[in-house]
This record gives structure tokens, C-alpha cells and sequence, in this order.
């Protein structure tokens, strides 16, 4: 096709250009060394390889195009406006102007020639990566994460970048300006519009957490593909608007027609990604409110206690379905008319059975209110039937805290990672007591009284219905139920088709839900059944440790008797579940106590592959200290290398 | 091929007239666009290479309207500006594989054949791996008028091709040109040299202050200018006088003083010789007096 072969022509030529220039020479060369310098230094075998960078296969694209992408978007600038400058040699450009060209196929060209370039550029350096990456025994290899990546990060800024370069030259048509108003907005988005209304100014993707988790995924992939595309679909519409300005009189009808269409296209997109990436902010402000405006309106109202709860779970995909058999008594000093839940706004009830009855009940947002037709009176106990499913909204957790990534950044090295509060997809599901995902009769937050809490002990029992194969966890021994496999390690394992029960040893606060391709291995020690949930490929540790295997019993034994001796109390549990959950997964401290989600009764929630713990690189750190020591001529006996383990 | 310019005026936003009701017309061969700076040739010609859009008047190619059909006439058409810089770090062959591929040589093979073919048609296939940026001044011109001709256009617009030239260069770029003109195209030099369009051009136009003053064969100009043009050998007090008088276009000194030629409507004094007029001769005659004598009358 002429028009592709012009575009390819006009692509080529400028790219090879702009390639000879001595200032992108000198930075790609510089980007080459340096990157190089940093593979290696970081990712290669003889390198440093932190943990917290080498145990997710993505970081390693990631961190190559995050820092790229920072210096390439500043670069561009230049080199764009200097190019524009350039053209205004108008004998030179008028030659090619007289060429049957349309003013679409030239700045399209152009545009392309120096997106390629850079690209390139991005190749040269992720295939850098890749081959520390390959080579590396500590590191999987994430490929999909290195287009992922290309595509999510360089692109939409490159192309951006480009068209407002390209946009102000043309208005503007002064380079000194060009290069203020370019650098301004850039230093304007990495020092204070990074966070701004979701992201929304973040068009170099600074602080947009794209981190992609070996278990979850992109966990926000809808606020990343909106907010990109937003600055994709704005740089294109930028670019077109060029072609429009472009001081050549135009020779085709149709590509000024179909330049027309396609900017009007691209600005329509852009508004919708921009209102997307405005609304997933917005939305959850708003969510928050309203959960603190609902509880403002119920927390002076009487509430009954939680004793004992069955609930019978089915996960389905992005949804679960329940039937919640609740068991309360009234504590209170005076009869209840209403009985009140708490339950994730999400999730829609369908059926309350009260005293064998369907009965009548309302919906306050999150707020249950069941009247009774008898008032409970105080020290009675009763139990309803609520059914409901749904998704659960994470907005709903925490309420007093705004997620301002500014205010509470979640980073690991220089990642930024998205915070999430729940999971509840095809493939993983974490559900945790402060989504509420079971109706609980207390608020999550008192506005009067941010202090205040209000905590039921409770028997649970849980069954649980996975789809596909997956496993649930949750705390206590278990069994399964029709259908279910073996439960030898304590924990309710169930073939296809059968339910996994949970029965906590004791009454808890709170019931952790945990669906997931989970291998364990169990531990028992002192009567207290030590059990780790792990992904696929992600028990690393035990080649790293296994010379810790036959007096683990013991290391294991002393550590829970040290614990025990400092808190004054025996453990109470019969089991303690290490749970590995992607790295997304965040909790905010509970102003009272200062505890967090990580951290639920016998069950401790573990990032994924421990990612954020500095020293879960047992390999690397062990190498590295016997070094050192050989260095110092230490003796390095057993017993020192089981300390240093443990 | 046919060019018809019809009632053409060009006046910029700032209110200059550039150019005033020009009708014109041409074919195949070399045709001169002469008149001095400002006279609107520029204009002219970048409405022609469609660069810019006349406030009105038509220009028509074989009967069809430029403006109206952009994209028919750059695909004929090639254009040699006054200053070509080229783009830094491109070779001499690139630049012009470049021009090639635009003008729509896809094969990659065809278009380096046309390429080599060029520069030895120009004299620097020798330099073709050279940069572009690098070459001499007059090299940098023949590589101009290669870019101009490749893709065979039918229309050729060169403007100023032998401005900073040196003798032996401008007298290969004419050449050069003068060959072109045989292969049944149109090309349109614009100059304000005048020995330029002597030397190559069939036909010519003489515009001066956005006024098409003259149109025609170069032997019409020179025949207005016959009879106009004397000799005379002068002291350095007669020379004074008629310095003052007339238009001098030549002046040598001599053992007895000075030997000058002046353009005049009736015989100056001094023993003046008539001398046959050549077209510098005429283009003087027709700027500096027949225009002013008109104006006069």
C-alpha cells in the first residue's frame, strides 16, 4: 500500500536521523552502559540480587522500564523539539513537501520513526534483562511481563510526550517555551501530580503501582489499561491535532477525513479512559463516606453479640454465594426491637430466615436491619439465616483511611505496588474480617469514636466450595465433607465436588477466608500443627534451609516457647497457618490496637515468595556471610550456619 | 505539458501585493522566471510547487487546477530551492534514496539503481557515500537538482541554481539543465542572474514589483533593447558627467581614462558606438529605463 510504504519511508528516514544525532548517541549509549551496569550488578549470579527485586519474575522488566521511562520521557522532549526546530529549515523541508506525501502519512512517519527508535532503545534494554534474568538460578522468567510492560509504561508515555511536543511546536513554534512548558509538566508530574485523583496527571506512570504479582496478576488492571490508554489515546489525538496544524497545504481529502475521524475518535476514547480513571477514585471516596455517613447513623443503636456462626461458601469466579446461619445473644442492658448486620456493601442479601420464617428486612448500604416481631431481651440468645452473594467492595475496608498513595505509599524497593484489601477472582480469593464478607452485628467503624471496637468471640464453622481445584483455607482443623480428600495435615482438603469445613479450635474475632492453588507442608511440634500455605515453584526456602530439616522440631519448639515466655500466655491454638497471599494484599494498623489484617488469630498472612522481607534471600545471604567469614578466616561450624537460619 | 496561470494574485496577511494579475503561459522546455528581489518570484513559484495558496487566479497543469489537484502535481513535480541544507548524518545516497522512496520508487533495488544513475548523471557517484552536509557548495547543488529529477517528474522548479556558484560549477549546473529541457519536461528556473537564462531558456517571464512586465522569448527582450545600447571611451570629468546622466552597466578603465557602456534611448554624446545588445543588456535597459520612461509617459 503507498500509504504504509510512505509512512514507513518517512519512519525510516527520520528515525535513522535522529539516530546518527550526537544526543541520542549519547544517551542511548549512556542508557545502554548504565543499564547494563545495573543488570548485572543486580540480577546476574555474581550480583547483588536483593530479595525484594528477584523473588517476582516481573520486577525485573519493571524496574528496567520504570527507570527508562523517567529519563526517556525528559529526553523525548528534547529531541522532539529539536527535531520540530529542525523542520523550520524551511528550504530543506520544502523539498520533501512538494513530494506527493499527505500532511497524515509525514507526521505519522515522523512520529513513528521516533517511537521506534525508542523502542528499540527499550528492547536493547529489556533483552539485557532478560539475559541476567535467563541466566540467573534465583529467578524465574515472567516474558509476558516484558510486553506487558512495553506496552503499559513506554508506549503510552513515549507517544504522549511526542504529541505534545509535537502539538506545542506547532502552536507555539518556539523551542525555548516548548522545552519549559514539557519540563515543567514533567517535574510537575513526578514531584506532586503523581498521586493526584487517582493518577489521573501521572502520564509518565510514576507512581502508578503497575506491579504485576506471580500470583494475582495486575490486581488493578482496569485502573492501569483506563489511566495508559487515557495518555495513549491523548497522545495520539495530540499527534493527529499536528497533522491538522501542520503548515503544509494538505493533498488528500480522505486522510485530512480520516485524520479528522480518528481525532475525534482518540478524544472520545481519552474521555472515557480519563472518567474511568476518575471514577475508580472517586468511587471509592465516595464508598468510604458513605460507610462512615451509614455508621454515623448506627452507632449509638444496640447491637447483639456474635456466638456462633455456620457459613456455607461457594466460590464462584469473581462472586461467592452464602447462606450464614448466625448465632447471637443480646448483651445489652435492655430489649432489642431490631436486629442489625454489618455486611460488605457489595454483596446483595437475598433471604433472611428468622424462627423458621422468611422474614421482612431492609438495607442501609452495608447496614442489615431485621425487625423482630418479639423483642430480645437482654441475655437471650437467637440465630438468623441470611443468604447473599456478590463481590465484595474494598472500599468498604478501612473507611478511615484514604488511600493517598502519597500519604501511605506502598513501595517495595522502587515499585510501586497497588494496595489491595480483598481478592475475590477465578483464581484466588482472600477475604479477610474487615471486608465483612459474613454478616457481623457490630460496625467496622465508629466515626465518634475511631477507638473504639467492638469484638465478638465466636464459634465459627465454615464450609467452603471451591471451583476448579482450588483450595480453600481458613483457620482450624478441619474435615472434609461429601467427597472430601485428606485432611491429614489438619487443615480440610475436598476433592471436586465436596466442601471443605473449618472449625476453629476456639471462638475467634474473625474468620479468614483464603482460596487458592495452595501446596502445604506441615509441621507438628509441642502438639501445635505448624502448616505452610505456599504457591506452586514458591517453597524456595526449603532447598535454602534444608539443612534445617531435622532439628527444625526443636529451633521451632524454642522460638514458641521464647514467644510464649514474653507475652506470659500459652500459645492457645492447635494450629498456626503461614499463608502466602500476593504481594498487593495491604492493611491499614486498627487505630486502637495497632494490629493489622497480616496478623489473624492462628493464621499469619505471609507477600508472596516473602517479598517485602529484607532477609528471605536465605541462598544469597548465607554465600554471602560464609564469604565474609572465610575472608575473616572464621570458623564456620553447624551450628552457627542453624542459628543464622532460623 | 501545458501551464496556464490566470489572473494570479498573491497578497500576505500583511498586506503585501506580491503578486498582481499574472496571466502566463508555457510548455515544455526551459522557461526563466527573471526580475529582481522582491519582484514576487519567490511567490510565483511557491504557488506553482503548491506551498502556498493564491489569494486568487487560477494555476492550471494540462488544463487541471493545482490547488484542486495537490496531489496530482507533486507526484509530477520536482523542486530544487535556493538553499538545500541537508539533514545532518545523511549520506549523499541516502538523501537521495530518500527523495526516491517519497516520490514513490518502491523497489529497493529499482530505486538504488536510480540513485547511482543520478549521481553519475551529476557527478557524484564518487561521493556518494559522503554526507550530504559535507559536500562542497556546488556538489551540494547537483545533488540538489538529483533530487529534483529523481522519480522522473514532469514539472521541474529550480530557484536561484547558481547563486554562490563558482564559474566552472555554474557553467556544469547549466548544462545540466539545459540537457534536462530535451526530455520532453517542464522546468522552471528562477533566477535573478541573467546569464542564467540566457544561456538555457526557451521562454521567459521578466516580473518586477509583483508586475508581470515581459513575456516571451529572450531574443524579444534583446530586440526591445536594440539600438539602446552604446560604447564610449571617456576622460575621468566626462565620465563623471555621464555616470550622472545615464545608466552605466560597465565600466573598465583604460590607458586614457575609461571605457563604459550605457543604456540609452537616444545616442549619448562622446563618440558614442553602438554595440549589439545581449540579454543583461536588455534586462537593464527594460528595468532601469523603459520602465521608468514608460512610467514617465
Amino acid at each position: 500500500m503507498a500509504f504504509l510504504h510512505k509512512i514507513r519511508t518517512v519512519a525510516k528516514n527520520e528515525a535513522k536521523t535522529l539516530r546518527r544525532s550526537w544526543f541520542f548517541r549519547l544517551f542511548s549509549l549512556g542508557a545502554i552502559f548504565i543499564f547494563a551496569f545495573m543488570n548485572f550488578g543486580l540480577f546476574s549470579p555474581v550480583g547483588d540480587e536483593p530479595w525484594d527485586l528477584i523473588s517476582t519474575p516481573s520486577s525485573v522488566p519493571l524496574v528496567n522500564l520504570y527507570l527508562l521511562n523517567i529519563a526517556q520521557s525528559l529526553v523525548i522532549i528534547f529531541l522532539a523539539a529539536d527535531f520540530l526546530k529542525r523542520d523550520k529549515k524551511v528550504d530543506t523541508n520544502e523539498v520533501l513537501y512538494t513530494r506527493s506525501i499527505s500532511n497524515f502519512e509525514y507526521v505519522i512517519g515522523k512520529t513513528w520513526g521516533i517511537v521506534r527508535l525508542f523502542l528499540g532503545l527499550n528492547l536493547i534494554v529489556l533483552g539485557m534483562a532478560l539475559i541476567m534474568n535467563i541466566i540467573s538460578e534465583n529467578m524465574s522468567v515472567d516474558l509476558p511481563s516484558y510486553l506487558w510492560y512495553i506496552l503499559i509504561i513506554s508506549v503510552p508515555t513515549l507517544i504522549f510526550s511526542l504529541g505534545l511536543a509535537f502539538m506545542l511546536m506547532s502552536l507555539i513554534r518556539n523551542q525555548a517555551i516548548t522545552f519549559l512548558v514539557l519540563l515543567g509538566l514533567a517535574a510537575l508530574n513526578m514531584f506532586c501530580g503523581w498521586y493526584r485523583l487517582g493518577s489521573m496527571f501521572d502520564y509518565m506512570a510514576f507512581g502508578l503501582p503497575v506491579f504485576k504479582s506471580a500470583v494475582a496478576g495486575f490486581s488493578n488492571l482496569s485502573q492501569i489499561l483506563n489511566q495508559r490508554l487515557l495518555y495513549l489515546f491523548l497522545g495520539l489525538s495530540l499527534v493527529l491535532a499536528t497533522v491538522l496544524l501542520f503548515r503544509r497545504l494538505p493533498q488528500s481529502k480522505p486522510h485530512t477525513a480520516l485524520t479528522w475521524i480518528l481525532l475525534v475518535l482518540f478524544i472520545a476514547g481519552a474521555a472515557f479512559c480519563g472518567v474511568n480513571t476518575y471514577s475508580f477514585y472517586r468511587r471509592a471516596l465516595n464508598e468510604k463516606a458513605l460507610v462512615i455517613e451509614t455508621n454515623r447513623k448506627y452507632e449509638s443503636r444496640a447491637f447483639a453479640s456474635l456466638t456462633g456462626a455456620r457459613i456455607d461458601l461457594d466460590h464462584r469466579g469473581r462472586e461467592i454465594s452464602a447462606k450464614a446461619i448466625l448465632v447471637f445473644r443480646n448483651d445489652n442492658g435492655k430489649s432489642l426491637d431490631t436486629l442489625l448486620f454489618s455486611l460488605n456493601p457489595y454483596l446483595s442479601v437475598s433471604e433472611v430466615t428468622y424462627g423458621g420464617v422468611l422474614q421482612n428486612f431492609r438495607r442501609v448500604n452495608h447496614i442489615i436491619e431485621i425487625d423482630l416481631s418479639v423483642p430480645l431481651a437482654p441475655g437471650i440468645s437467637d440465630s438468623v439465616i441470611i443468604s447473599y452473594a456478590g463481590s465484595v467492595a474494598e472500599s468498604y475496608c478501612y473507611p478511615d483511611y484514604t488511600d493517598n498513595p502519597e500519604e501511605s505509599p506502598y513501595r517495595v524497593a522502587m515499585l510501586n505496588i497497588s494496595k489491595r484489601q480483598a481478592f475475590l477472582t477465578d483464581n484466588f480469593v482472600l477475604l479477610i474480617p474487615e471486608t465483612h464478607w459474613y454478616p457481623v452485628p457490630s460496625l467496622n467503624y465508629y466515626p465518634s469514636n475511631p477507638a473504639r471496637i467492638n469484638v465478638d468471640f465466636t464459634n465459627f464453622t465454615l464450609s467452603v466450595r471451591t471451583q476448579g481445584g482450588l483450595r480453600a483455607v481458613a483457620q482450624g482443623s478441619g474435615s472434609g465433607e461429601a467427597g472430601a480428600g485428606d485432611t491429614s495435615s489438619g487443615e480440610a482438603v475436598s476433592g471436586d465436588g465436596g466442601r471443605q469445613v473449618f472449625t476453629p479450635d476456639l471462638p475467634l474475632t474473625g474468620l479468614t477466608l483464603a482460596i487458592g492453588d495452595y501446596r502445604s507442608d506441615t509441621l507438628t511440634v509441642d502438639s501445635v500443627k505448624y502448616v505452610s500455605y505456599y504457591f506452586p515453584g514458591h517453597d524456595y526456602y526449603k532447598k535454602d534451609l534444608a539443612e534445617l530439616r531435622d532439628t527444625l522440631p526443636f529451633l521451632v519448639s524454642g522460638i514458641m516457647r521464647e514467644l510464649e515466655a514474653t507475652f506470659s500466655t500459652r500459645y492457645p491454638f492447635k494450629t498456626l497457618s503461614f499463608v502466602e497471599v500476593p504481594v498487593q494484599f495491604f492493611s491499614f494498623p486498627r487505630l486502637s490496637t495497632q494490629t493489622r489484617a497480616e496478623l489473624q488469630p492462628s493464621m499469619v498472612l505471609m507477600p508472596e515468595k516473602l517479598m517485602t522481607l529484607e532477609n528471605a534471600g536465605f541462598g544469597k545471604r548465607f554465600s554471602r556471610q560464609k564469604k565474609r567469614m572465610e575472608k575473616n578466616s572464621q570458623v564456620i561450624t553447624e551450628e552457627w550456619r542453624k542459628k543464622k537460619s532460623v | 505539458m501545458k501551464i496556464e496561470i490566470r489572473g494570479l494574485n498573491m497578497i500576505y496577511p500583511n498586506g503585501n501585493h506580491a503578486l498582481k494579475e499574472i496571466n502566463l503561459e508555457f510548455g515544455t522546455g526551459m522557461f526563466g522566471l527573471l526580475g529582481p528581489n522582491g519582484a514576487g518570484k519567490s511567490s510565483l513559484m511557491r504557488i506553482i510547487i503548491t506551498l502556498m495558496k493564491p489569494t486568487s487566479g487560477v494555476v492550471l497543469v494540462d488544463g487541471q487546477d493545482i490547488q484542486e489537484n495537490r496531489k496530482a502535481l507533486r507526484s509530477i513535480l520536482g523542486y530544487l530551492p535556493e538553499d538545500l541544507r541537508f539533514f545532518t548524518s545523511l549520506k549523499t545516497w541516502e538523501f537521495l534514496d530518500y527523495s526516491g522512496a517519497l516520490a514513490g520508487i518502491k523497489n529497493k533495488s529499482e530505486r538504488i539503481n536510480e540513485v547511482n544513475r543520478l549521481l553519475d548523471q551529476v557527478g557524484l557517484l564518487e561521493v556518494r557515500d559522503r554526507q550530504a552536509n559535507k559536500l562542497s557548495g556546488g556538489m551540494k547543488r547537483r545533488l540538489g537538482i538529483a533530487q529534483a529529477l529523481i522519480g522522473n517528474p514532469r514539472i521541474i522548479v529550480v530557484d536561484e541554481p547558481t547563486t554562490g556558484l563558482d564559474p566552472d560549477e555554474r557553467i556544469r549546473f547549466r548544462n545540466i539543465l539545459s540537457q534536462l529541457s530535451r526530455n520532453d519536461v517542464t522546468i522552471i528556473l528562477s533566477t535573478h542572474i541573467v546569464g542564467d537564462i540566457s544561456s538555457t531558456c526557451q521562454g521567459m517571464a521578466l516580473l518586477n514589483r509583483g508586475e508581470l512586465v515581459f513575456a516571451g522569448q529572450p531574443e524579444s527582450l534583446i530586440k526591445h533593447a536594440e539600438g539602446h545600447v552604446f560604447r564610449l571611451t571617456l576622460t575621468q570629468s566626462q565620465y563623471d558627467i555621464v555616470k550622472e546622466k545615464y545608466n552605466v552597466i560597465s565600466t573598465i578603465p583604460v590607458e586614457s581614462g575609461w571605457e563604459v557602456q550605457v543604456v540609452s534611448d537616444d545616442p549619448p554624446e562622446y563618440n558614442a558606438e553602438e554595440v549589439t545588445p545581449n540579454i543583461e543588456h536588455a534586462y537593464v535597459y527594460f528595468m532601469e529605463h523603459k520602465m521608468h520612461t514608460d512610467t514617465i509617459e
